[in-house]
């Protein structure tokens, strides 16, 4: 039974398998053969019948639109093959299970590039390749080295676009000013049966208006990201406070396709929620409005990665290169209505995207972004226990 | 027919109605929003009829390439989830004694285990034994390993009526034991062969818990669709399903047409024979 | 053996036992023990494996044991489930009684598609036009209002009531088809004699229709039990903020990379579903041989 589970340890079975050529492997690679030949085509896999003029691109559903894929393909002539996920989780959990091997660039949140670096899942990626790096805010080049970019002195990720986590409200119910809206609002009992929220980042923000009411040191939430026994003390006063508030809460959202029915349906008229989807709304003539809270919105930021078993490696980044000019950035950002990283890349957005921003961002608030720092597998589990509690409340 | 008789009927009658008034709600409120002129699934706020949504249907290459990879594996669910539903169920009612307990909850286990571990737990298997990564044909047989116990339940509630007495009779006048099979059991089975093969299909059709961990890079309509809820989903969606009840009532149909005919050509065969036979020679 | 040797032939035998040992062997078991391999061991960074601490350990299944919110939800997704199969039984049962005793050729083929038809459509998107119809300004709220029947709209979705009408819904074909199989082999005249020596309905159904459908009740019960308790889309997402599924945590579990953690949870699961439903079936006396004779 020992080493059953060894599709976790590519590395370790590569170095037993050099010195094992035992009866044991004869048996699977004969069975193996015999599988092979008897299902014949179907199991080939769709890397090896690759060319060089193919990309395997795994990215989020709302990414691979059909312009920007279309763009692409007519830019570089490469023939993409597009796979998506719909979590981090989702994503990690595939990778790991086809060890890396089946696609050639992703998009993962640049904080969740740790939990694929612990596997040695990950390329090292060659600065030389991408000339358009130079494209790139630098603010955003800088600041990814510390958010899961960089590991062991290598670098393995840089962004892609951004967004962020702030606070939505129906503006016929509700009025906030910037400057004085705090995710410490949508708690307040005028709203009780009227919000919505996510378990996860409801902790976050709420961790975010202690910091600002100094009911938490400043700093606390960052801190908690890196130190379990800070996470503990933070979230164990985050979900306590929720707990007490749980009667107010219509509805948890999991993804974007709840918020019309949240904000349309169910009498939500403030929550927190994701930038994109709320603009979605706002596009469509509904009476929504979107700002980051003084505290800062929570801030994430999607990487370009190549993983390990990669097999169009040139082509990997070809794609890095064609996502760094401006004009596939204000492409991604009408398409998808996040965040581009790449400078100029708000010429080729219209005027709509940029009216959203400007009331999304107002005064101070880009400098004041929070951004989501690099999270262990070991913040996870907690953070996921602590809204585990909340929802079994 | 008594007054009760007639009470009883009439109610159940009336208590069908609601039940297929309540199994069809969702429907017809999914039909009615694939023509609603709005982003959103919704009927409310209605903004013009629009045919649109099923303009954007067609011009998803992904979606159809998903929806050929549900079907392929739906298909491959059956062929292999039948025979060995039905396989199970025969060791359990006519070969298996002492161990029967024991094979019964081996073969019903897979029900009851989460899908995410059945995927996850097959695709390890499959790279330790093959070293092969997911693709749809692991997708099929994990999905198999817990849909062939459904056909395995349904085959034993149709077997345990079965009346032994048919199979000895036949085989006391020299039938050997395929053609009892063929002549006998697999008649008998016929309506839960049928059943079977519906719910395997359509279990297979639907599945997303261990088909996701076990597919590697193919997707299934379902790990599609449940991949789009990250930006909201669009009527797009719901015109989908009202292509699919359309196929599949139009398949319906012309299944019971064929049958039809295919009943009034034998009933005038008979009647052909029978004047034959009634005519002078 | 021999009965069975005379029925089967010794091939039909072979094939059987190579069908179910296949089955269970390749198909359930080997993956088995790979998942209880993983619930012993401890989550294991990459340069940790085949280190001090790569070996087996209960501390997985302590958790389950000790922690009392994995206890409190497991026990909330069994009574629930137990709830779900009862109504869903009591929903289902006049359906396949109709179909399998009243109904007429014609109508029966008509009815068989009607039913089967709403399942050709997606569970995920059955459930999201359920979460919409059950919205506090959706259709069925609409129409209570309309007909005066409530004064305020009521939030389904918020409790528990929501994932009961989705998952009794999703379920309905596995209810209806065991007992609609079992039911159709009883002799209509068996009714039909009973009813001319003046038995009430009732009792015709508590006499010969029941005992004889048993062996289908108890797969139907069987089935939609394990399939709500194992359940994931439905209470995902028409499950309110009140209600948390066992399977949602060894979801959560996996989704934090703990995949050790979530395999024991499941093994959980699998382990005390198994021995309910095994306890249920000997106190309503239905033996293993009522449903595999």
């Amino acid at each position: 039974m020992s080493g059953i589970f060894q599709a976790r340890r590519s590395s370790v079975r590569t170095q037993r398998a050099a010195k094992a050529f035992t009866r044991r492997t004869l048996l699977a690679r004969t069975a193996s053969a015999l599988t092979v030949a008897a299902v014949g085509p179907f199991v080939v896999s769709r890397g090896a019948l690759s060319s060089s003029g193919e990309l395997i691109w795994f990215t989020w559903t709302d990414y691979s639109t059909p312009d920007l894929v279309a763009h692409f393909e007519k830019a570089t002539g490469i023939k993409v093959t597009v796979v998506n996920f719909g979590t981090n989780d989702e994503a990690i959990n595939k990778i790991r299970t086809t060890g890396g091997e089946g696609f050639d660039v992703m998009n993962p949140s640049i904080t969740m590039v740790p939990n694929y670096t612990d596997f040695e899942l990950m390329m090292e990626l060659d600065e030389s390749k991408i000339p358009n790096l130079a494209n790139m805010l630098p603010a955003f080049y800088e600041k990814s080295k510390d958010l899961g970019g960089v590991w062991q002195g290598k670098r393995v990720a840089y962004p892609y676009d951004w967004g962020t986590e702030a606070l939505a409200w129906n503006t016929e119910a509700v009025t906030l000013a910037y400057g004085e809206a705090s995710f410490g609002d949508v708690w307040k009992d005028e709203y009780a049966g009227r919000m919505g929220c996510r378990p996860r980042s409801a902790l976050n923000g709420v961790a975010l208006a202690f910091e600002g009411e100094g009911r938490l040191p400043s700093g606390s939430l960052r801190k908690a990201y890196a130190d379990a026994d800070t996470a503990h003390l933070v979230f164990g006063e985050t979900s306590k406070f929720i707990i007490e508030r749980k009667k107010n809460i219509t509805m948890f959202w999991a993804n974007a396709n709840d918020y019309p029915i949240m904000f349309l349906q169910n009498g939500v008229v403030i929550g927190q929620t994701w930038d994109g989807p709320i603009f979605t709304l706002k596009n469509e003539g509904e009476p929504m409005m979107y700002m980051a809270p003084k505290e800062g919105a929570l801030t994430w930021i999607d990487s370009m990665c190549i993983p390990k078993g990669a097999k169009n490696v040139e082509q990997a980044y070809a794609f890095i290169n064609w996502a760094l000019t401006p004009e596939v950035g204000g492409l991604m950002s009408l398409t998808t209505n996040y965040n581009s990283v790449v400078r100029g890349a708000e010429e080729f957005t219209n005027d709509q995207f940029k009216k959203n921003f400007q009331e999304a961002y107002p005064g101070d608030a880009l400098e004041r972004l929070w951004f989501y720092p690099p999270e262990g597998s070991q913040y996870t589990a907690i953070e996921q226990e602590y809204a585990d509690k909340i929802m079994a409340a | 027919m008594t007054p009760a008789d007639r009470l009883m009927r009439a109610t159940l009658v009336v208590y069908l109605a609601i039940f297929f008034a309540y199994l069809f709600l969702p429907l017809g409120f999914m039909m009615v929003a694939a023509f609603n002129d709005y982003r959103f699934p919704m009927v409310t706020p209605w903004r013009g009829t629009t045919l649109k949504w099923f303009a954007d249907l067609g011009n998803d290459p992904l979606l159809w390439d998903a929806l050929g990879t549900s079907v392929v594996i739906g298909i491959v669910v059956v062929a292999i989830s039948l025979p060995l539903g039905l396989a199970g169920a025969l060791t359990l009612s006519r070969i298996a004694q002492r161990s029967r307990n024991l094979t019964y909850a081996v073969l019903v286990s897979p029900v009851l285990t989460p899908g995410i571990v059945i995927g996850i737990s097959t695709i390890l298997l499959w790279d330790q034994a093959f070293g092969l990564t997911g693709n749809w044909f692991i997708a099929s047989f994990a999905q198999a390993s817990f849909i062939s116990a459904y056909a395995m339940l349904l085959f034993l509630a149709r077997l345990q009526r079965f009346d032994p007495a048919l199979e000895e009779a036949a085989l006391d006048l020299g039938a050997t034991p395929a053609q009892v099979f063929r002549r006998i059991t697999v008649p008998f089975l016929m309506p839960a062969i049928l059943a079977a093969a519906a719910l395997a299909f359509m279990q297979s059709f639907e599945n997303y818990n261990t088909t996701l961990f076990s597919i590697g890079i193919d997707q299934t309509l379902t790990i599609y669709i449940a991949t789009k809820v990250r930006q909201a989903l669009t009527p797009a969606i719901n015109a989908l399903a009202v292509v699919m009840i359309a196929l599949s009532i139009a398949g319906a149909v012309a299944v019971e047409i064929a049958q039809r005919r295919e009943a009034r050509r034998a009933a005038e065969r008979r009647a052909r024979a029978a004047i034959a036979e009634l005519a002078p020679a | 053996m021999n009965e069975a040797r005379r029925r089967l032939g010794l091939g039909g035998i072979g094939l059987c036992l190579i069908g179910t040992g296949f089955w269970a062997v390749a198909l359930i078991v080997a993956p088995h023990l790979i998942m209880i391999d993983v619930s012993l061991r401890p989550a294991l960074t990459l340069s940790e494996m085949g280190g001090p601490k790569d070996h087996w350990q209960l501390a997985n299944y302590l958790d389950l044991v000790l922690d009392p919110l994995s206890r409190g939800v497991f026990f909330k997704t069994i009574w629930a489930s137990i709830l779900i199969t009862l109504v869903s039984l009591a929903v289902c049962y006049p359906v396949a009684f109709y179909l399998a005793k009243l109904a007429s050729g014609g109508a029966l083929r008509v009815l068989m598609l009607l039913l089967i038809v709403p399942f050709w459509i997606n569970e995920i998107l059955r459930t999201f036009a359920w979460q919409l119809l059950l919205a506090q300004k959706g259709l069925i709220n609409a129409a209570l209002l309309g007909l005066g029947l409530i004064p305020d709209p009521i939030a389904f979705t918020r409790g528990h009531t929501g994932v009961l009408i989705g998952m009794t819904y999703a379920y309905i074909l596995f209810m209806v088809f065991p007992m609609y199989s079992a039911m159709e082999s009883l002799d209509r005249n068996q009714i039909e004699a009973a009813r001319d020596l003046g038995a009430s309905w009732w009792r015709i159904h508590r006499c010969i229709v029941i005992p004889h459908a048993k062996p289908g009740i108890a797969s139907g019960c069987i089935v939609t039990f394990m399939l709500a308790a194992g359940s994931f889309a439905v209470p995902q997402i028409l499950g309110g903020v009140d209600s948390l599924w066992f399977t949602q945590l060894i979801y959560n579990r996996f989704n934090v990379s703990d995949w050790n953690q979530g395999a024991a949870y499941a093994v959980g699961l699998e382990i005390l579903c198994l021995l309910f439903v095994l306890a249920m079936m000997r106190l309503f006396r239905v033996g293993l041989s009522d449903i595999a004779r």
